[in-house]
């Protein structure tokens, strides 16, 4: 009979193991996880002046914003970013004459961002049947802006809603928008910018002066609408910027 | 310091350098003749007899009982009858090879006086045995009479498949003992990570499937985390190998990968294969040998199947989770270890609440048929069904929240309809011719057909109908075909081995292997539970046909050095009739037809070599480099594309130290450079091209045999897998994950594999003996990285079987997962939504399959 | 069967000389053969047939019916290179094309020969600025090429909207320069393979119709075709649409968005710096996503090629 194996060796064999399966817990990877704030500033001021000479005092201006998608892609578009490097996914209303206000924590990742994609307050994903108002949208609308438009004697209280709708099934309502930016921790923060004076600048109230109601309701039908959705989506979008 | 001690004290430099391995030339290579273990002396006639001598032909099985004796040479009809008599009732310690029992054929002389009868020379005794010098510890020779010593010992050991016949014919003092041990030749080793996992380490820890033997082989993991109908996921030394891709498979040396498989290129099902007839497995870590053909990539695998002890077996099980196993072997009597019949068939609900249910039976037939002294052949058929449901994914933040139970699957209609069904019927004929001075010819053809459906949800609602753009958040049921009908041959001539400038020997082996394989394959999108297709990805039919050829040269200088090596070279071409291709756009304007057909071609060629340098008995340093290829799915490629194969080098240094049977250890670094990798693609649910990547590391395997009653193997494997750049960007998947120089997903750098066994004689029952077996394996992962800087827990896995046989009967109980640890099988990173309802993330998420929770088998076998 | 010595001799050396040889090759993943390239400009069907009216995915669902009578590009600055190799193609030249009247087979505008046979995943080509010394490629004119260069124009085109008793002409010209880059076909592989000793047809194809989408594709095309806004636009009713009349026109009234109208135009910026978004930022944006590859494939990266 040939002798059993030496103890010593197992032994060693032990020692051997612990230190490979310290070593392997070593490992590189990138990308890591980050969460950071971000923030709402809106820029409005209570008087402003609109098109065609009229002079608008806001007494109500509700931003709906979110769920929003971070894109290292230079396109945020549902088929060209299928994969996010940061999102917020609630809906945050926003008070336009309130000052800097959250917005809720980004969750991503660490690394470049290209563009975005994002929803103001109105859905349509891939699994909803229509578009549909999220309950922490403005009166279900993506913007409602009420106050006094005043031109000479002339002084019109309105209602201003507008509602921002995906294009289709499974798209954004701003299927993708520039950005730029570089999250290497999470320190980072995220503002977004929303030019709200600079929307109510591109409408011409002289609809709402010929409306019978009061205060004068502007809606979807309105042209004041279609040029409010233009100033949001083209003209001055919700500008996105990263800062320590 | 005496040589044993320097022995001892270098194999334990192994351990404590790298690690250990029982691997390529374990001192268990060697061959033990039987020994008599309970004799009975013959009770002759009474009255006067003349002298004389009586020799008989004793077939030694591998339980050590005698099944066959037969009268070589005559004292007369009475003491003839009266010696075997007496010889039938012996019982012996059965032959051994690799330090596993096997059949032997014995011839025992037996000298008759004027009034008694005495052996002349019976089979020595176990402590006879041991007391004298190995008889064949260096010389694994498959069948060997006359345990002369061959010409040399160098000889004996670099070709170790050498015919036995040639070598009786050698010379040698005539031996009054012969023994003749059945078996096959042993290829030779080509890396020091060459490993041949024997019956005794197969049969430690219990394994529902053939696939399972292969977490045996160090650095392996495998898992099955899409049910019972698809193919194992194999993971070997750095490689996620998905079902095949970088491991080439070979079962009685039929292929079993698929080319350009619509679920993963390379798709090899082991579920063909019943695990219980699988007598060795060899697995190479590398791309050493000229023999290893596409897909050897990360390696290689090899099931020789063979059934040692003869007759019938039957075995019945039930157990967990409502799973009832069958199983029948019939090895007939006086037949070769190859030949056999087994068929399996297993049915269970599956773990969880009655989401994995499946059934599936396997039936492997081989028939040896000499056809004379130096020649055979080996018919081989083997067939396969399988269907199962499938579980699916869960996300783990849901699994944390309580949105899901761990073994659960999600309640959504789309994730309740995943199932995967597959089947595999081959055929095949192997001729071998052994001729003067080792030389040899062998030759097989081989036919194979196979199919396989799968539905498989793996994100949830994410996907875009690209036929109807407008249809979306129908489901991401991905349903999957692939229909594959296979001809293969393959022939080689080796020459005999004539000394070469007097201190040399060398040989030469060339040899061609050709393959043609019609495959009709399609993925759709299927919407639950109405079972609509709702797009079309993939509808194509695809001819691949690969003609390899090598040649593979030996020199060897005495003992001390071998060099072996030499050259492969696969020209594949491809046909391809893509019935999607030069797709229209929903809203384009109608141009052409919808169709691409194109042909592509390649030749991928490489050269591999070994050279083993054995200044010792006890002591082999191996180095090892080569070249591999695996070929490129059919349907990605362009017309007239020059196929472009993904190349592996490999290089491999390491040294293996034997301590006379008692312990092997070897150790082994490596570095393997993977021209670009595949990983899984969970949008598509399959397989999609990253970039080039790069694995160095550390095996070392620790085998050890200190008695005959227990058997144990160790191994642990380290590597540091890394991508060297990312693939471009493209407009599905702007913005890979990956990036340059970061750790390679899914694979663990850490695998530390045990597997023990133990039996023996427990006691007597009613005049027979009762033994018993204990074994179990246990497997640890190191935390896996995952993309986007995420990694999976650590795993740790114990297996065990015990068993208890008295004559016919043994009753056993089997145990996968005794610690009931909860883990997941698969971890993958990516987007998915399983929330209809909710505002979809789109940040990549850990996904988990539930590892199996510990299963109980129960098993009745009758060994008739 | 029997071998003398000899011929053994020879196998051996012949094997174990073969073996360092193969060592020291690039392998079978490299390119071992040389192939050929073939840039070949293609226009979308769109450019030379129009847009039919009709309910179809690929109609003028608007009623209107599109038809060119002239439409030439600037096409050039090829670029293709390997990730896993430092070769790169590259064609400065620049190109006038009339796609109007193309060549059945498209343009042949470069080939290059000599090329490694492997995968070249990068490629790229601008639609830039005209400028002089463009050359015009046969059947187009020196003239046209002069004038692309006159105006500076990436894509001019001249036809005509027919709705009914409408018909509407317009001639436009745009300096919508831009490039694009990791080019991948319609199945996502990117780039293109050359054969060895063959040639792969490399096809960038120009597209004639994004104007009259109702949004900026970005990815798979989901839009439709639409026109009315020509007519909403031309607002002096001569039946001429100018460039002017589009900086003039509202693109709140013309392109209404939804929830009222079909468009979308998010992305779409004041391109000319007049305070406002009109029909002519609109069309100049779409003028900028001409390039496509191999037919329906994507060229994601963009950046602007003066």
């Amino acid at each position: 009979m040939k002798p059993p194996p030496r103890p010593h060796m197992l032994s060693r064999v032990s020692a051997l193991l612990a230190a490979a399966l310290a070593f392997g817990a070593c490992v590189t990877s990138s990308q890591a996880e980050v969460s950071y704030p971000a923030y709402a500033r809106p820029i409005l001021a209570r008087t402003l002046l609109a098109q065609n000479g009229w002079t608008v005092s806001v007494s109500r201006a509700d931003v709906a914003f979110g769920p929003l998608y971070l894109c290292a892609a230079q396109s945020g578009s549902a088929t060209l970013c299928e994969t996010a490097v940061g999102e917020i996914l609630r809906v945050q209303r926003v008070d336009a004459l309130a000052g800097e206000q959250p917005l809720g924590a980004v969750r991503g990742l660490e690394g470049p961002i290209r563009s975005a994609g994002y929803d103001m307050g109105i859905t349509w994903f891939d699994t909803q049947t229509s578009a549909t108002p999220a309950a922490a949208a403005p009166d279900g609308h993506s913007v409602v802006v009420e106050g006094v438009a005043t031109r000479g004697a002339d002084t019109v209280p309105f209602r201003l809603v507008v509602d921002a709708v995906p294009q289709f099934q499974g798209q954004r309502a701003v299927p993708t928008t520039k950005a730029s930016g570089v999250v290497t921790s999470g320190d980072a923060r995220l503002d977004v910018t929303f030019d709200v004076t600079r929307w109510l600048a591109s409408v011409d109230f002289d609809e709402a002066l010929a409306r019978p109601e009061r205060p004068a309701v502007l809606d979807a039908t309105s042209t004041a609408h279609a040029t409010m959705l233009v100033a949001i989506k083209a003209l001055a979008p919700p500008k996105l910027t990263w800062g320590p | 310091m005496s040589a044993r001690t320097l022995r001892s004290a270098l194999v334990a430099l192994a351990l404590v350098s790298g690690a250990a391995r029982a691997g390529a030339q374990p001192p268990d290579a060697s061959t033990r003749p039987p020994a008599v273990r309970t004799r009975v002396e013959p009770s002759l006639p009474d009255g006067p007899r003349p002298a004389g001598r009586v020799e008989l032909a004793v077939l030694v099985e591998a339980s050590g009982e005698v099944s066959e004796v037969s009268v070589v040479a005559s004292a007369g009809a009475d003491i003839d009858r009266a010696v075997v008599d007496a010889v039938r009732k012996w019982v012996f310690e059965p032959a051994t090879r690799d330090g596993q029992p096997v059949r032997s054929r014995i011839r025992v002389p037996f000298v008759i006086a004027a009034r008694t009868a005495v052996p002349l020379a019976p089979p020595v005794s176990p402590t006879r045995q041991a007391a004298r010098p190995p008889l064949a510890a260096k010389a694994p020779v498959p069948a060997q009479k006359r345990p002369a010593p061959p010409a040399s010992p160098a000889d004996a050991k670099a070709d170790a498949d050498v015919a036995p016949d040639e070598e009786r014919e050698s010379g040698g003092e005539p031996q009054v003992e012969e023994v003749e041990v059945a078996g096959v030749a042993r290829k030779p080793s080509r890396a020091a990570s060459d490993f041949r996992l024997d019956t005794s380490i197969l049969g430690a820890a219990p394994r529902a499937n053939a696939g399972d033997m292969l977490a045996s082989a160090p650095g392996v993991y495998v898992a099955k985390p899409e049910g019972d109908a698809v193919a194992h996921r194999i993971y070997l030394r750095g490689f996620d190998a998905d079902h095949g891709q970088d491991v080439e498979l070979r079962v009685s040396g039929i292929p079993l990968n698929q080319s350009s498989h619509v679920h993963g290129q390379g798709y090899a099902d082991l579920g063909i294969i019943v695990p219980e007839v699988v007598r060795r497995l060899r697995v190479v870590e590398g791309v050493y040998d000229p023999r290893q053909g596409d897909f050897a990539v990360a390696g290689s695998a090899e099931f020789d199947l063979g059934v040692e002890e003869r007759g019938l077996l039957l075995k019945y099980g039930r157990g967990s989770f409502a799973t009832d196993r069958f199983l029948a072997i019939w090895a007939p009597r006086g037949q070769a270890a190859e030949t056999f019949g087994a068929v399996s068939v297993r049915s269970t609900d599956g773990f969880g609440p009655g989401l994995r249910g499946g059934l599936s039976g396997a039936t492997n037939v081989q028939y040896k048929l000499r056809l004379g002294r130096a020649e055979h052949l080996l018919l081989h058929a083997a067939a396969y069904g399988a269907r199962a449901n499938v579980a699916g994914v869960l996300r783990r933040d849901d699994v944390s929240a309580g949105k899901v139970d761990f073994y659960s699957a999600y309640a959504d209609p789309s994730a309740r309809a995943q199932s995967a069904a597959a089947s595999r019927v081959q055929v095949g004929v192997s001729f071998e011719r052994r001729l003067a001075e080792q030389a040899r010819v062998e030759a097989a053809v081989w036919f194979a057909q196979s199919d396989f459906r799968s539905r498989l949800n793996y994100t949830g609602y994410t996907q875009r109908s690209r036929i109807e753009p407008a249809w979306v958040g129908r489901g991401d049921l991905i349903e999957q075909s692939n229909a594959d009908t296979t001809f293969g041959a393959r022939a080689s001539y080796r020459s005999p081995r004539p000394r070469i400038l007097g201190l040399l020997r060398g040989q030469l082996e060339v040899g061609s292997e050709a393959k043609t394989s019609g495959i009709d394959q399609a993925q759709n999108l299927l919407r639950a539970p109405q079972n609509e297709t709702w797009d079309q990805r993939v509808d194509a039919a695809a001819r691949v046909t690969d003609i390899g050829v090598f040649a593979d040269g030996l020199l060897s200088y005495k003992r001390l050095a071998r060099l072996r090596g030499g050259l492969r070279a696969d020209a594949l071409f491809f046909d391809v009739d893509d019935r999607l291709g030069n797709f229209i756009p929903s809203f384009q304007k109608k141009t052409h037809i919808v169709g691409f057909r194109r042909t592509a071609a390649g030749v991928a060629w490489g050269p591999r070599a070994t050279l083993e340098l054995e200044p010792t008995r006890w002591l082999l340093g191996t180095v090892s480099y080569g070249e591999g290829f695996r070929s490129p799915q059919a349907r990605q490629l362009e017309e007239g594309e020059q196929a472009p194969f993904a190349k592996v080098k490999s290089y491999e240094a390491g040294v293996t130290v034997n301590d006379e049977g008692l312990a092997s250890g070897s150790v082994a670094v490596y570095e393997t450079r993977l021209s670009y990798d595949l990983a899984f693609d969970p949008q598509e649910g399959r397989l999609e091209r990253i970039g080039p990547t790069t694995r160095r590391g550390v095996v070392g395997v620790l085998r050890g045999k200190p008695t005959p009653f227990l058997d144990g193997m160790l191994s642990a494997t380290f590597v540091d897998a890394t991508l060297d750049s990312p693939p471009p960007p493209t407009p599905e998947n702007p913005t890979p994950p990956y990036v340059s120089g970061q750790s390679l997903p899914y694979v663990p750098p850490l695998v530390l594999r045990q597997d023990v066994a133990l039996h023996g004689r427990v006691f007597s029952l009613f005049d027979k003996d009762v033994t018993g077996r204990l074994g179990w394996g246990t497997t640890f992962l190191s935390p896996r990285p995952l993309p986007y800087g995420q990694s999976s827990a650590a795993v740790f896995l114990v297996d065990a079987l015990a068993s208890v046989r008295r004559d016919v009967v043994e009753l056993s109980l089997e145990a996968t997962n005794l610690l009931d640890t909860r883990w997941a099988q698969t971890e993958l990173a990516y987007v998915s939504n399983w929330d209809p309802t909710g505002v979809p993330s789109r940040l990549p998420s850990r996904h988990l399959t539930a590892g199996p929770p510990r299963a109980l088998l129960l098993s009745l076998t009758l060994h008739l | 069967m029997y071998v003398s010595k000899y011929e053994q001799l020879f196998m051996f050396a012949a094997t174990f000389a073969l073996a360092p040889l193969a060592a020291c090759s690039s392998g079978g993943s490299d390119p071992s053969g040389k192939g050929s390239v073939q840039i070949i400009v293609v226009p979308e069907e769109t450019v030379p047939a129009g847009l039919e009216p009709g309910d179809g995915d690929e109609n003028v669902k608007d009623g209107w019916r599109i038809t060119y009578e002239r439409f030439l590009v600037t096409i050039g600055d090829l670029k293709a290179s390997r990730t896993d190799g430092g070769d790169r193609l590259d064609d400065p030249t620049v190109y006038v094309l009339d796609l109007k009247n193309a060549p059945q087979s498209g343009y042949v505008v470069k080939s290059f020969a000599d090329v490694a046979a492997t995968r070249w995943d990068r490629f790229g080509f601008s639609l830039p600025n005209a400028k002089p010394g463009a050359k015009a490629l046969a059947p187009t004119t020196d003239a046209d090429a002069s004038f692309m260069a006159r105006g500076g124009y990436s894509v001019y085109f001249e036809g005509a909207a027919t709705k009914g008793p409408d018909t509407i002409r317009f001639k436009w010209g745009f300096a919508a320069g831009t490039s694009f880059s990791e080019c991948a076909t319609s199945e996502g592989t990117p780039g293109f393979a050359v054969p060895t000793g063959g040639t792969v047809q490399v096809k960038p194809t120009i597209h004639g119709d994004h104007w009259f989408f109702t949004n900026v594709t970005a990815g798979a095309e989901i839009t439709e075709r639409r026109a009315e806004w020509i007519k909403t636009c031309d607002k002096d009713q001569d039946k001429e649409l100018t460039l002017a009349e589009l900086k003039a026109c509202d693109a709140a009234t013309a392109l209404p968005q939804k929830p009222g109208g079909p468009y979308e135009l998010a992305g779409i910026e004041d391109q000319d710096g007049d305070g406002k978004i009109s029909v002519y930022d609109y069309v100049l944006s779409q003028a900028k996503t001409l390039g496509d590859f191999q037919g329906d494939g994507e060229c994601p990266t963009r950046a602007p090629a003066p």
